[in-house]
């Protein structure tokens, strides 16, 4: 089977991970923060996709990523609607604000 | 013997309680007049006189009624203490009225009545004038209290007491440098004779187990001579004790208590108290000299009589006889009126103690009594001529200098103070001992005595005992001689003095304050040998005599010294001859010395006289008493104030520096010993608290609250996982 070599698609989710990292840590939106999440998401997704060329009777990695992805749109769902009231609560979504358990 | 029979107690009588009375009165009239006296009007003299006169009172009667009739005694239990075995020893108290006690009780109370009325013409005007009167009570009191007990321990209490008083008396004039000198030194010499007898009743104790003396005679008379020494046995909490002691061992316990004598009787080598004595008034010294203190040495002898070996009556007769011999030396040259019979009392109370060595026990006390009345006579004269004296030179307006107790400047006296002039003559009399007077009888007896001894004791062949009686003999002659000088530089001759010897009287027709004549007058009544004697040459018809001998005083072979004093008694009765010679040699060496002394001195002339001053080396050391002084204050004085000073030095330089530099040191040790726990303990608790603070910093600056860091705690703990999974 030929096609892009698998080093390629390892780095490439390595950088994503980072990224995803990178605005997990930095940004001070929450939503943004959310966005970095779904990068580390999608860079695991990618790994399971590039391995699973070595199952290619069940394409077990394929599955699972599709499995993360249907999991990962709920918890966004539920993520979200947490950030909505966070900041229906303390008026702002600003991270380095919300440090308190109570107002 | 029972020995808790023997001091059990004793019902009191009339005459034992009366006799507390007399005891009490004086301290009566001491407390009264020491806190109120200078209130009460005539400021109190009439209260100690009418007190001292209640108990002469009482004596008397106690006399009447014990004098050859009966004996008195009452005892309580004093207090109890304790012993081995878990039982208790009683310690009692009593009063003892025999013959002895009533004859100085009436002797005593007698002299301080006289004395005291003596003094209201003697004292006039002086401005301690109640608190004299007060000290001559407790002084009164203190001798009563010595006479009348009946134990060793309460006598020695009273001893102190009359000690004490003694040092009030003559440190009377307290503002006078000698005067507190004097008394000082009185006190300090009759220390040393008081610890002597206060060993020899821890001897007695120790070995009889009771003060009582009537019980300690008992005792003595149970034992017997043996082997050894003296054995007796008694029986004490329900055992039988047999007691041994070695006859040495008794000979220094009976010396004890002479050494108590010897302070408080002016015995030599302790006898340099009494001279510096008469720095009290004169009347003080009449006490003193005549009844109270130095008699009370002469009766401690007497009342223990039965305690003394022969050994130790040798060493007494010894010591009698030298100080007879000193004292006699040394009053040939005085020229103060009262040294001359200051030094006379030494003399004489050394014959007393000589009499007492030699077994003439009875002689010796019928020659205190004796003495007691002519030396109370002649320091009362005394009295007289020393403020007649001073009258005279405050009259002539003479300077203030002139010393009116200097016998050099007087002379003539007999003319304008008739009275005085006779009463001094039959007292020197007396003391001279010619026949017809007191003294003759009592000194006759106690040199008869002293031969009789002489004769038994030299028995084994020593002659060498025979010097005792010869000295004694030597002092008749010696006191004949003082007196016979005393007397013509004060009463013969003329006046020496630069005005009329008639201002020594009162006024023209009066010579002497009437209050101050009558106790002299009684005095020298009393010194007339028809008075002690119904056959004035002969001493053995003498009531005074036969009331006290030992045969009346102590039960039969109660005395240590029996076997001596029985061979003296069988010698002295042998001695019809020598009876009669002693009597007529010891007149005539009176005569002669009295002859002697108008030999020497009735030929100076006034100026002569006035300037005489001792001239041979002889006279000067008679003068300054044999140096006594001085060489006490090189040999004892001296050294003991070196000590003292080199104690305080070493106090000073030694300990003083020692504990301030120990202090020192010990404030640096305190200082380290504060920073190590300022540093370490202190320092440990701190970190202690400090590290948790620390930790709980560092931990609450971590948990922020914010999301990112927590994200960013555990993305780095991912990343250590993952290296540890790496890694190994």
């Amino acid at each position: 089977m030929k096609g892009i070599p698998l080093e390629h698609i390892l780095l490439l989710s390595a950088v994503l991970f980072s990224l995803g990292v990178l605005a997990v840590i930095t940004k001070r939106h929450a939503v943004v923060v959310l966005m970095g999440i779904e990068l580390i998401f999608n860079a695991a997704n990618l790994n399971l996709v590039a391995f699973s060329r070595y199952d290619a009777s069940l394409l077990q990695g394929q599955l699972f990523s599709l499995f993360v992805m249907v999991v990962a749109a709920a918890e966004a769902a539920v993520a979200l609607a947490i950030v909505l009231r966070v900041y229906q609560h303390f008026k702002t979504a600003n991270l380095n604000q919300i440090n308190h358990l109570s107002k | 013997m029972e020995l808790p029979a023997l001091i059990a107690p004793l019902a009191g009588t009339p005459q034992s309680k009366l006799a507390l009375l007399v005891l009490l009165l004086p301290l009566l009239s001491f407390v009264i007049l020491f806190l109120f006296g200078k209130r009460l009007p005539r400021r109190g003299d009439w209260l100690g006189i009418s007190m001292t006169a209640l108990a002469v009172a009482i004596s008397a009667w106690l006399f009447m009624e014990t004098w050859n009739t009966a004996t008195f005694h009452s005892r309580i239990v004093w207090f109890s203490l304790p012993a081995l075995g878990g039982s208790l020893t009683d310690f009692t108290a009593g009063v003892l009225l025999d013959n002895l006690t009533v004859l100085m009780l009436v002797i005593v109370t007698f002299i301080s009545l006289l004395v005291q009325l003596f003094s209201v013409g003697y004292m006039h005007g002086d401005e301690g004038y109640s608190r004299y009167f007060a000290f001559l009570g407790l002084f009164t009191f203190s001798m009563i209290g010595i006479v009348l007990v009946d134990n060793l321990l309460l006598l020695f209490m009273f001893w102190e007491l009359v000690g004490f008083s003694s040092y009030l008396l003559i440190g009377f004039w307290f503002e006078r440098p000698a005067a507190t000198a004097a008394s000082k030194k009185a006190f300090l010499v009759n220390r040393v004779g008081d610890i002597g007898l206060l060993l020899g009743l821890f001897a007695f104790y120790t070995y009889f187990r009771t003060f009582d003396l009537e019980a300690l005679r008992t005792l003595i008379g149970t034992g017997r001579w043996t082997e050894e020494g003296f054995a007796l046995t008694y029986i004490l909490n329900g055992q039988k004790w047999l007691v041994e002691m070695p006859a040495l061992l008794l000979t220094f316990a009976g010396l004890g208590l002479f050494m108590g004598c010897v302070g408080k009787s002016a015995q030599f080598p302790l006898q340099v108290w009494l001279p510096d004595a008469m720095q009290g008034p004169t009347p003080v010294s009449a006490l003193i000299h005549a009844a109270t203190m130095v008699a009370a040495g002469v009766y401690l002898l007497a009342r223990c009589y039965a305690f003394f070996t022969v050994d130790a009556l040798t060493v007494i007769a010894v010591v009698g006889a030298i100080t007879a011999l000193v004292g006699a030396i040394a009053a040939l040259t005085q020229y103060d009126i009262k040294a001359v019979l200051a030094f006379s009392t030494i003399s004489q109370l050394g014959y007393m103690v000589m009499g007492m060595g030699t077994g003439a026990h009875d002689a010796s006390l019928f020659h205190l009594t004796t003495h007691a009345f002519f030396k109370a006579a002649l320091f009362l004269n005394a009295g007289i001529i020393i403020h007649a004296m001073h009258r005279g030179l405050h009259r002539a307006h003479q300077p203030h200098d002139t010393d009116a107790q200097d016998i050099r400047n007087m002379g003539g006296l007999r003319r304008v103070m008739p009275l005085t002039f006779y009463t001094y003559v039959v007292a020197a009399a007396a003391l001279v001992g010619l026949p017809l007077f007191s003294g003759f009888l009592s000194k006759d007896a106690i040199l008869s005595g002293s031969w009789a001894w002489a004769q038994a004791m030299s028995a084994g062949g020593n002659g060498l005992y025979y010097i005792v009686p010869v000295i004694g003999f030597a002092v008749v002659l010696l006191t004949a001689f003082y007196m016979g000088r005393h007397m013509w530089f004060m009463f013969f001759g003329t006046f020496r003095l630069p005005f009329e010897v008639r201002e020594l009287r009162v006024s023209a027709g009066q010579e002497v304050e009437r209050v101050m004549a009558l106790p002299v007058m009684l005095l020298a009544i009393l010194s007339v040998g028809a008075i002690f004697s119904w056959n004035p040459f002969s001493f053995s018809s003498s009531w005074v005599l036969q009331g006290i001998s030992l045969g009346k005083l102590s039960e039969e072979g109660a005395l240590l010294a029996d076997n001596l004093l029985q061979a003296v008694g069988a010698q002295d009765a042998a001695n019809h001859i020598a009876h009669l010679v002693i009597g007529v040699f010891s007149a005539l060496l009176g005569m002669a010395g009295i002859g002697l002394a108008i030999a020497k001195y009735r030929h100076i002339a006034k100026e002569a006289l006035l300037q005489e001053q001792p001239q041979t080396a002889m006279a000067r050391l008679s003068y300054n008493h044999f140096y006594l002084d001085p060489l006490y204050q090189r040999i004892i004085v001296q050294p003991a104030q070196l000590l003292a000073k080199s104690l305080y030095r070493l106090d000073k330089r030694v300990i003083d520096y020692t504990l301030d530099y120990g202090s020192k040191w010990l404030v640096v040790g305190a200082k380290i010993v504060g920073g190590f726990d300022r540093l370490v303990v202190d320092g440990a608790v701190w970190l202690l608290s400090a590290l948790p603070r620390l930790f709980g910093r560092v931990g609450r600056g971590l948990q922020n609250g914010k999301v990112q860091s927590y994200y960013v705690y555990s993305l780095f703990g991912f990343i250590l996982v993952i290296l540890y999974i790496i890694v190994f």
